[in-house]
């Protein structure tokens, strides 16, 4: 059955985000050959795979941890935090079918915007993973904002609203937020959908507030929840959705 | 007992450098006495160690730091990964095989700069899939193969040509005469060598050296070819 939406939110980290192309050899040995250090490869290597054994998976380390990636892994260097991030959006890949989703949601006239988790103060435009993504791979224009705990950036003049700092999607208090967002352009949470891989993050809390949830399991897959719909390709999304009049 | 205190290094003017022994690391102890400089290092007790016992009976010891305290966990990854496997042909002795282990599918070209003959290059294009057991070999280049060919002499001439101009611009724009650097070693030149690698865009697979050298063999020719 179509749905009928004004509005489709979209999760970044394993879901638009496709990181399967961030091996760390092409990573972590790319930054230490373009530092002049190949040598050094193996050993650092192990030392990032020592930094997922502590906190448990490589999204963990790199929100949470990135200063212990140039400490630890990178002795320090101040050349390799710049380097580190542009090779990582480099092997960066999009979820399947995304691009083209977004062109005929956008064509539909449905407002776009990322619910990510990200933890790192924001910045200029670009110097945070999900906004560098967008830039990198030219997705900046299908969307309108960018909503995060550490606040919500437009994307057209790239201003920052704190309001978000500090709400949550696991707590729900981002979703509070994105609604009181919504009802002042007239856009109900039936009207919306959340689209996303993690089910305690994206698709409870949404589903709770009374957004469709869409489950994306092109990239990890954490079993049957309470997701009106699974999708493992965002071409999916055109079978499901269409703009609401 | 007596231990080693210091390494001493004598140079050719007959200067000495020295450093304390302690700051050698375990496996420059072991490469020492494999060279008779002193014994191998003694059994450390001050590590945890854990033993590993295979269902078929192996069992390997493996040490830990003194810190640990227990198993954080143990899993297997499974995953297809792709590596490749450069051998190189050495006349009378045993091939030299290097392991590619960046992106090894998307390797577009070799070009091989010798010390005996022209340069040569050979462009890879998957032409054999071979399949054994669980392993699938594709063949981008095989030499005993009869659809595989190296690019002609004067082609490989012109890929080595293209490296050396750059190298030639590069020197120029730092008003370095390639002279000046005939004689020397990479060593004495290393930060300018590091300048013209990044400029280049070279890297090294394992070592740093490795590409100082294939500089300096640049250097070289532009020397010999402006003689």
């Amino acid at each position: 059955m179509v749905r009928e939406l004004k509005w489709v939110g979209f999760d970044f980290g394993q879901c638009m985000m496709d990181p399967t192309g961030l091996r760390n050899y092409l990573v972590v040995g790319d930054v230490s050959k373009e530092m002049g250090e190949p040598e050094l490869v193996d050993e650092r290597i192990r030392r990032y795979r020592t930094l997922k054994e502590k906190y448990g998976s490589y999204s963990a380390v790199k929100e949470g941890h990135r200063d212990e990636i140039m400490s630890y892994v990178f002795d320090g260097k101040e050349d390799a935090k710049e380097l580190f991030s542009a090779k990582e959006q480099e092997h960066l890949l999009m979820g399947t079918g995304l691009e083209e989703a977004l062109r005929y949601l956008k064509d539909e006239g449905i407002h776009l915007a990322v619910v990510a988790e990200l933890k790192k103060t924001l910045g200029a435009m670009g110097t945070d993973i999900v906004t560098r993504f967008l830039q990198t791979k030219g997705l900046t224009h299908y969307f309108e904002e960018v909503i995060t705990p550490q606040g919500k950036i437009d994307l057209g003049d790239g201003s920052i609203d704190l309001t978000y700092k500090g709400k949550t999607k696991e707590a729900g208090t981002l979703y509070d937020e994105l609604m009181k967002t919504l009802e002042k352009r007239g856009i109900s949470p039936s009207e919306g959908a959340m689209v996303g891989d993690k089910i305690a993050t994206d698709i409870i809390p949404a589903k709770q507030r009374g957004f469709m949830t869409i489950q994306y399991t092109g990239y990890v897959d954490m079993g049957t929840g309470e997701a009106d719909y699974r999708i493992d390709n965002f071409l999916k999304l055109k079978e499901i959705i269409r703009k609401k009049v | 007992m007596n231990g080693p205190k210091r390494i001493v290094v004598e140079y050719e003017d007959g200067t000495r450098r020295e450093a304390p022994f302690d700051g050698l690391s375990g496996q420059g102890a072991v490469e020492l006495s494999a060279l008779g400089l002193c014994d191998a290092p003694p059994p450390d007790a001050s590590k945890g160690y854990l033993l590993l016992q295979w269902k078929d009976g192996w069992k390997e010891v493996t040490a830990v730091d003194n810190r640990a305290v227990e198993v954080l966990r143990y899993y297997t990854i499974e995953r297809t990964e792709e590596v490749g496997r450069l051998s190189v042909e050495m006349g009378d002795a045993y091939s030299e095989l290097k392991l590619i282990k960046r992106l090894p599918g998307r390797v577009e070209s070799i070009l091989f700069v010798g010390r005996h003959g022209p340069p040569q290059a050979y462009v890879l294009e998957e032409k054999t899939t071979v399949r054994e057991g669980g392993k699938t070999e594709h063949i981008f280049y095989d030499k005993k193969r009869p659809n595989f060919a190296m690019e002609n002499g004067s082609a490989a001439s012109a890929r080595y040509s293209m490296i050396l101009d750059a190298l030639r611009k590069e020197l120029e724009k730092r008003a370095v005469p390639v002279r000046s650097l005939l004689g020397a070693g990479a060593g004495e030149h290393r930060a300018l060598y590091g300048e013209l690698a990044r400029a280049l865009g070279l890297r090294g697979t394992e070592r740093q050296q490795d590409v100082y050298g294939f500089l300096h063999t640049a250097i070289e020719k532009l020397g010999a070819d402006s003689d």
